[in-house]
């Protein structure tokens, strides 16, 4: 075997490698192995051809060609070997000629991390505060949605909700014909065209009305010259919402109950104050992380950028399948052209590598590690909210070398951040206060297809919408979300 | 002229039979080949001779009785065929894949 060793730079290593017949004989020999198997020669069982008369039916090509797949990268491994270079990712391959087999390959070397004079930085996480408007919003909110619907004897009035039939005309032609929709008629509901909440209110039950709407730009069915809609509307039933007196006997029905309207006030204190500090944590995670990549200098082979790029690109097309899309009805509906798309790829690509290898250096100049045990532990804590039925198979699929393998990343991300948290804060040496929601939204197991946290909140499916309100029973309507569900929507 | 008939020697070979069981037999020595149906054993050994230039120390023949076949109403029989294995002084060798 030839190898001659081209262009270096410190960021990767350019092999020529030629190889003599004498080191393709068992590859060849390993290659026949497996062809024979499958070709079929007169005169001869499947799999009992000697390589004589193998090689003489497919000719030597069919060997080599057979042989490839696993004649480079193992021929390569052992050249990586015996000059101890550590490739930081799958090399590049370029066959150069198949008699004998010789070919090139650009292996890329781990890249040159400088974190520079990232334990300089200093950063605060924001102050948090709750007040008593953001506890008062949510106990609006929890009022609200446990109040139930109940008929109004009087005109309709915005939040009510109207039961009508509608029956709609654009250019003579039906639009809308429904009977017995559940409506919300409120100032900012546009639907079904804008303007058409205003003229429901103030109209009674049993009351019918006509009138017309413009549509909206650009909305017109072809060849409907007048543009507008013509809306007759009967008004079946009107219900309102009673909001329950906020007291200590409304606190008491809220999920498991409170003692007290000032019990679940401070419950909901709590819960936010722990929300905002969680939120707080993360951004001030996110911004050491963007100083520390500020700081820090990053030497990498443009094949890994390149492969980075392919890898968002993937990533890209998969999203786009998922929604039935291909990548080019997704260029044309944003108006880019490929390169244009291409090209804001590369800072991205950047970025993600970026980040990427700073954390591993951070790993490993903090000498931070992950156990197995570790892994083992998350594991468990991930099965914790799972039913029954599906926890044999989700452990199964918790316990596939990929899935550990990315439970492990995160962990050493949450560990890595949590540091560097402590280290912006001026604390050196000790760990960072322990996450207070351990649940992050980092933990990459998408692959599975199952949301680990699917059993969280199903409460959100009953709540009333604008277009689609809830049963009108009473019923339903009173079951009060999670607080701490409340609360983040408040927040956001 | 020594020969056995008026047989044409290059006639004799039809074509080297390669089959599995060929193929061992040529680890001890042994040829197989398919021959004219009417060649004998002194002109198989001849032509085997002549044509690859080794020893022959012995030939055994057989007759291949062609296989009764139908095609829907007909029956029809494949051709016979003879075959020739022919043991070659130890040491000589043929190389029947480059063919005859």
């Amino acid at each position: 075997m030839n190898v001659t060793r081209e262009a270096d730079n410190s960021t990767e290593v350019t092999l020529s490698i030629y190889m003599d017949s004498e080191d393709e004989e068992p590859f060849l020999n390993r290659s026949y192995r497996r062809l024979a198997g499958r070709v079929r020669i007169p005169g001869f069982r499947p799999g009992k051809a000697p390589r004589s008369v193998v090689e003489n039916h497919l000719g030597r090509a069919a060997l080599v060609q057979e042989a490839l797949e696993f004649m480079i990268p193992e021929s390569l491994d052992k050249v990586l070997r015996e000059h101890e270079i550590r490739a930081f990712m799958e090399p590049q391959l370029e066959v150069l000629d198949l008699e004998p087999v010789s070919f090139k390959a650009v292996v890329p070397l781990e890249p040159e991390v400088d974190l520079g004079e990232f334990r300089s930085i200093r950063l605060q996480p924001a102050e948090v505060e709750i007040g008593d408007a953001d506890v008062n919003q949510v106990l609006e909110t929890l009022q609200y949605e446990s109040a139930p619907w109940e008929p109004a004897e009087r005109p309709v009035a915005f939040g009510d909700l109207v039961t009508l039939n509608v029956h709609g005309t654009i250019d003579g032609q039906d639009a809308i014909n429904d009977e017995g929709v559940d409506y919300i008629p409120q100032m900012d509901n546009n639907l079904p065209l804008p303007g058409f909440s205003v003229y429901i209110e103030g109209m009674t039950e049993g009351q019918e009305k006509e009138f017309t709407l413009p549509l909206p730009e650009n909305s017109a069915p072809e060849g409907s010259p007048d543009k507008e809609c013509r809306f007759r509307v009967e008004v079946i039933s009107v219900k309102e919402k009673r909001l329950p007196e906020l007291d200590d006997e409304f606190a008491k029905g809220v999920r498991d109950g409170f003692e007290s309207l000032e019990a679940l006030s401070e419950h909901i204190r709590q819960r936010l104050t722990e929300d905002a500090e969680t939120t707080a944590l993360r951004e001030l995670e996110r911004n050491s992380l963007e100083e520390v990549k500020k700081l820090s200098t990053v030497q990498a082979s443009e094949l890994i950028y390149q492969r980075e790029m392919e890898s968002i690109r993937e990533d890209h097309e998969r999203t786009l399948r998922n929604q039935r899309l291909d990548m080019e009805t997704y260029l044309r509906l944003t108006g880019q052209t490929e390169q244009e798309w291409q090209t804001q790829l590369r800072p991205q690509a950047e970025d993600r590598l970026t980040t990427f290898l700073v954390i591993r250096k951070l790993a490993e100049q903090e000498g931070l590690e992950v156990e197995p045990a570790e892994v083992e532990a998350e594991i468990e804590r991930l099965m914790e909210n799972s039913a029954e039925e599906t926890a044999d198979g989700l452990r199964r699929m918790l316990n596939a070398e990929d899935s550990r393998d990315s439970i492990r990343s995160s962990l050493l991300n949450r560990k890595v951040l949590a540091r560097l948290v402590g280290i912006v804060q001026g604390d050196d040496t000790e760990d960072a206060p322990a996450d207070p929601e351990p649940a992050d939204p980092e933990v990459e197991i998408e692959d599975t297809g199952e949301p680990v946290s699917g059993s969280e909140e199903p409460e959100d499916a009953d709540e009333p919408t604008a277009e689609a309100a809830p049963d009108t029973d009473g019923e339903t309507a009173a079951e009060i979300p999670d607080a701490s569900t409340t609360g983040e929507q408040s927040n956001g | 002229m020594r020969t056995a008939s008026s047989m044409d020697i290059h006639r004799v070979l039809v074509k080297p039979t390669i089959t599995e069981k060929s193929t061992i037999l040529q680890e001890s020595g042994k040829y197989t080949f398919e021959i004219a149906p009417r060649a004998n054993k002194v002109q198989v050994k001849e032509a085997v001779e002549k044509n690859f230039g080794v020893d022959v120390l012995d030939v055994n023949i057989s007759k291949l009785r062609g296989k009764r076949k139908r095609y829907g109403p007909r029956s029809v029989k494949q051709p016979d065929t003879k075959k020739a294995v022919v043991t070659l002084k130890p040491g000589d060798r043929i190389n029947l894949i480059e063919g005859l």
